[in-house]
């Protein structure tokens, strides 16, 4: 019953909020330009940018138990967080083109059920074995900004940089520490150079490196000094030479700092793009990936667009996480009608290597992951997938049906590896997602993560199905895997509401 | 009731203004910020060395205070940066010496012509529980007070705090710098100047499982001329009612303080000098009391009479401000401590300590401060030395 009183106070005030949002919409606001002489009128003149969210999400992750399982082995997993919080920055205005900013991200536990054995979804502070607040300086930097050069220092948010960027799906996002350049002097082309040095997770509160930030780990815990498994029951994912002194007893990346240096270029003309990207994890991997798309205009009200993605991950130097060689291409077609209608077509494939990390899994976990199938739980990056998917995105204020409303319909299968002889079979999947988005400041126009000032709902929710016809008793005879139980169908729910000021 | 529950309401009430959009609120809201650089380095013939450098400050914004809701929000952050030794002992990062970023506060406030109500995560400035600016990072506390000023001449403050969070930790917690504080803290004080010239203050503070607190403090000016005037004063501290939790030997605070404080001074256009003296009676120190540093006369940077073991100081301040300049202003200090202990567990000591600060301007200061203490027992003589760079915005 309190906690009923709570919600409804919460939802009360985020309706006034809401109603109050449309207020100011219509006034003009003409600002006069300020003349940036010294460094008190830098800070003076700065902007504030702050995030007001509650975030909540739920996943009901039962189990398929196998047949020669103990009889104690639950079948429920249950994880969940519901959390208050969001950022506050502050960013100087330009002196000399110079600037200087921080943002402060924070998530607290609030309402619903943060119970400890709920973890795992990372919207709360989990390295102490519960679910926490966490408050973390994310961005502290200096900044050199004019019409053709961008160099920023420090811990800041690299939305753009594909491989590296926010991924902004629990509470806060991704951000990353190091120097990165941007230079756009010729017209259509923008170069990309940064030298990453860390990587704060999405509900971390320090700054690892970007070997750390990849997840790698040996897969089965503890490694002898030859590198093998201690515990022979579980799938060792390294593979080929490597150095096990870098590796903990809970089979987790511990040697030396590495870091990133990368490189990207973007040549953009009316009706194509190209993108080209290089990231170079010392003594680790070099991702190469590729990208392009097409645009055609075949009627007034349609518009075509195909696009294309290729990548590649090699190990490199000293290759902390042992052999690493696979690679991923994807396809996509596109077309969007003139009255706020979008429809999509993907296929996506991932080499399967048995002798690459974890069988050709690519390593994504520095941003996004940019499969084109990549949706609201399955990225499309384990070994051997092979994925279509479709879509269709309506924003119903264009359409005329529901102002400030956008939605969005998925659907996507998953073939994987899946022969009893393969040391990384993995279960066949499918996924579908609905996803809404409202905003109390824009009519239409905008999709479901367009950035918006003022308040904002988004609401999603994915179920995934996972195939359980195998004969697992055979595939752990074959392996020597000892398991219990394996993955069954889902539902991940999300929901947001956001003020952005 | 778990605190977090009132969070969704952080910034709800600025909502109830039918007349005003909620885009003015926020746009009509303030940024205060600061940018703070730290070095600080702790020498003791031991290897009980210590040194660090930090980078921090804090940003705050706030809504529309002038509305009677509103909000606030603010982060403080310390970062380690450079060589260090020891670095955890300066308190100026984690416990374990990790970077530090905390919310010092975020609350609600209800404001009439003569009530302020808060209710969230505060910065307090009362005797016994305040915010301790000494660090980059203060102490903050969690939730409510109330500031009533309907009286001529009277100010009633009401706390009541069920979480503190230390000045080196980013957890609210139910442990006071004292020790665990159970139901939590009530605080009643009130503050009189209806007197000319005479100011008066007394503090309750209500801790059932750990201890409770009574202060009250007298500071009356006889004024000379429009630049000098006569100071005195008085502290008295005492407390009892020991918990569960209270340790009386405890030096940041427990169930047997009885101190009793001094001051007599001169204060001159651009000069003070001050005696001040202090006897706790009691075997409890009052060091930090439920959290901060407690206001007693008899304090100086490290230096203090408001140790555990009965000490008994005396403490000569006095400082001495330049005229202004091109560069701006600066002022030095100079003070002189001593302390003997009236318990053998004790420790005797006598201190000097300096400071230089200088103000470029209202925003941008530079503050040099060292303190020598010389042990007269077993305990190792120690020099602190802190340089602080700060920027206002």
């Amino acid at each position: 019953m309190k906690n009923r009183h709570y919600t409804t106070s919460a939802i009360a005030a985020l309706i006034l909020l809401g109603s109050q949002a449309f207020a100011a919409e219509n006034e003009v606001n003409i600002e006069e330009p300020v003349v940036i002489e010294t460094v008190a009128d830098a800070f003076k003149n700065g902007k504030v940018k702050g995030l007001l969210r509650y975030g909540g999400q739920h996943r009901d992750s039962n189990y398929h138990v196998l047949q020669d399982a103990p009889g104690d082995v639950s079948n429920e997993k249950v994880q969940a967080y519901s959390a208050i919080g969001g950022y506050l920055g502050y960013e100087t205005a330009p002196l000399h083109n110079f600037s200087i900013g921080a943002t402060f991200y924070t998530s607290n536990p609030f309402i619903g059920s943060n119970a400890d054995d709920r973890k795992g979804l990372g919207g709360l502070y989990e390295a102490d074995g519960g679910q926490d607040s966490y408050h973390v300086l994310g961005e502290a930097f200096l900044k050199y900004q004019n019409d053709e050069h961008r160099v920023v220092v420090g811990r800041q948010e690299m939305p753009d940089y594909r491989f590296i960027s926010l991924s902004n799906i629990r509470f806060t996002p991704f951000t990353h520490e190091g120097a990165t350049y941007e230079n756009t002097s010729i017209e259509g082309l923008k170069v990309n150079a940064a030298y990453i040095t860390g990587q704060k997770d999405r509900n971390g509160i320090e700054f690892q490196d970007m070997v750390r930030s990849a997840r790698v780990k040996t897969g089965c815990g503890a490694v002898d000094t030859s590198g093998q498994c201690i515990n022979t029951g579980s799938k060792q994912t390294i593979r080929g030479d490597y150095d096990p002194s870098n590796f903990d007893a809970s089979g987790n990346y511990a040697g030396e700092d590495k870091e990133m240096p990368m490189l990207g270029a973007i040549y953009s003309q009316d009706n194509f793009s190209v993108e080209a990207w290089n990231y170079y994890v010392n003594d680790f991997a070099n991702t190469v990936y590729l990208y392009g798309k097409y645009n055609f205009n075949p009627s007034a009200d349609w518009k075509f667009a195909l696009a294309a993605q290729y990548s590649n991950q090699q190990d490199v130097g000293d290759g902390v996480g042992g052999n690493v060689d696979t690679w991923f291409y994807g396809l996509k077609a596109e077309a969007a009608s003139s009255n706020g209608m979008l429809f999509f077509l993907n296929y996506n494939e991932v080499s399967y290597n048995e002798d690459s990390y974890d069988g050709g899994t690519m390593f994504v976990r520095w941003g996004t992951p940019q499969m084109f199938n990549s949706f609201q739980v399955q990225d499309s990056e384990l070994a051997g997938t092979k994925s279509i998917g479709a879509g269709a995105q309506f924003d119903l204020g264009v359409l005329g049906i529901l102002d400030s409303t956008v939605i969005r319909f998925r659907y996507a299968d998953y073939d994987l590896p899946d022969d009893l002889n393969m040391i990384d079979a993995r279960q066949d999947r499918a996924e579908a997602t609905f996803d809404l988005r409202y905003s109390f400041t824009k009519t239409s126009g905008f999709g479901i993560f367009t950035q918006m000032d003022g308040l904002s709902i988004q609401f999603r929710i994915a179920y995934d199905s996972f195939e359980n016809d195998y004969d697992y008793a055979a595939y752990k005879a074959i392996h020597g895997y000892d398991f219990n139980s394996v993955t069954d169908d889902f539902v991940d729910a999300r929901i947001y509401i956001d003020y952005v000021f | 009731m778990r605190f977090y529950y009132f969070l969704p309401l952080l910034f709800s009430p600025v909502l109830l203004m039918a007349e005003y959009g909620i885009t003015e609120v926020f746009e009509q809201g303030a940024v205060h910020g600061q940018i703070k650089l730290f070095s600080y380095n702790i020498d003791k013939a031991s290897d009980e060395d210590a040194y660090a450098n930090a980078v921090g400050g804090y940003l705050k914004y706030s809504t529309d205070t002038k509305q009677p809701f509103y909000a606030s929000v603010r982060f403080h952050t310390s970062q380690p940066v450079g060589y260090n030794k020891n670095r955890e002992d300066t308190a100026l990062f984690k416990d374990n010496g990790d970077a530090l970023t905390v919310n010092s506060e975020a609350f609600i406030g209800w404001r009439s012509t003569y009530r302020v109500l808060k209710v969230g995560n505060l910065m307090l400035n009362t005797p016994m529980m305040n915010d301790d600016t000494t660090r980059i990072v203060p102490w903050s506390y969690q939730g409510a007070a109330y500031t009533g000023e309907a009286i001529p001449d009277t100010k009633v403050q009401l706390n009541y705090i069920r979480q503190i969070r230390s000045y080196t930790s980013d957890e609210y917690t139910k442990e006071s710098a004292s020790g665990e504080i159970g139901s939590g803290i009530t605080m009643l004080g009130v503050q009189y100047d209806g007197i000319k010239n005479l100011d008066l203050q007394s503090y309750y503070y209500y801790a059932p499982d750990l201890y409770s607190t009574f202060t009250a403090q007298a500071d009356y000016k006889i004024i000379i001329d429009e630049d000098d005037m006569i100071c005195m004063g008085i502290q008295y501290f005492k407390s009892g009612n020991g918990g569960k939790y209270a340790q009386t030997e405890n030096k940041n605070g427990g169930d047997d303080i009885d101190l009793v404080a001094l001051k007599v001074g001169f204060d001159a256009e651009d000069w003070m000098v001050s005696l001040n003296y202090s006897q706790n009676f009691g075997i409890s120190g009052i060091v930090k009391g439920y959290g901060g540093l407690a206001k007693v006369f008899t304090t100086s940077m490290i230096a203090n009479g408001r140790g555990n073991y009965k000490p008994e100081t005396w403490m000569l301040k006095t400082e001495y401000e330049f005229p202004v300049g091109t560069w701006g202003q600066s002022d030095v200090a100079l003070t002189f401590t001593n302390t003997r202990v009236k318990d053998s567990r004790g420790d005797d000591f006598d201190a000097y300590y300096m400071h230089w600060k200088h103000r470029f301007n209202v925003d941008t200061s530079l503050f040099v401060r060292f303190e020598n203490m010389d042990y007269k027992g077993d305990k190792s003589d120690a020099q602190y030395l802190r340089v602080i760079a700060a920027y206002d915005f």
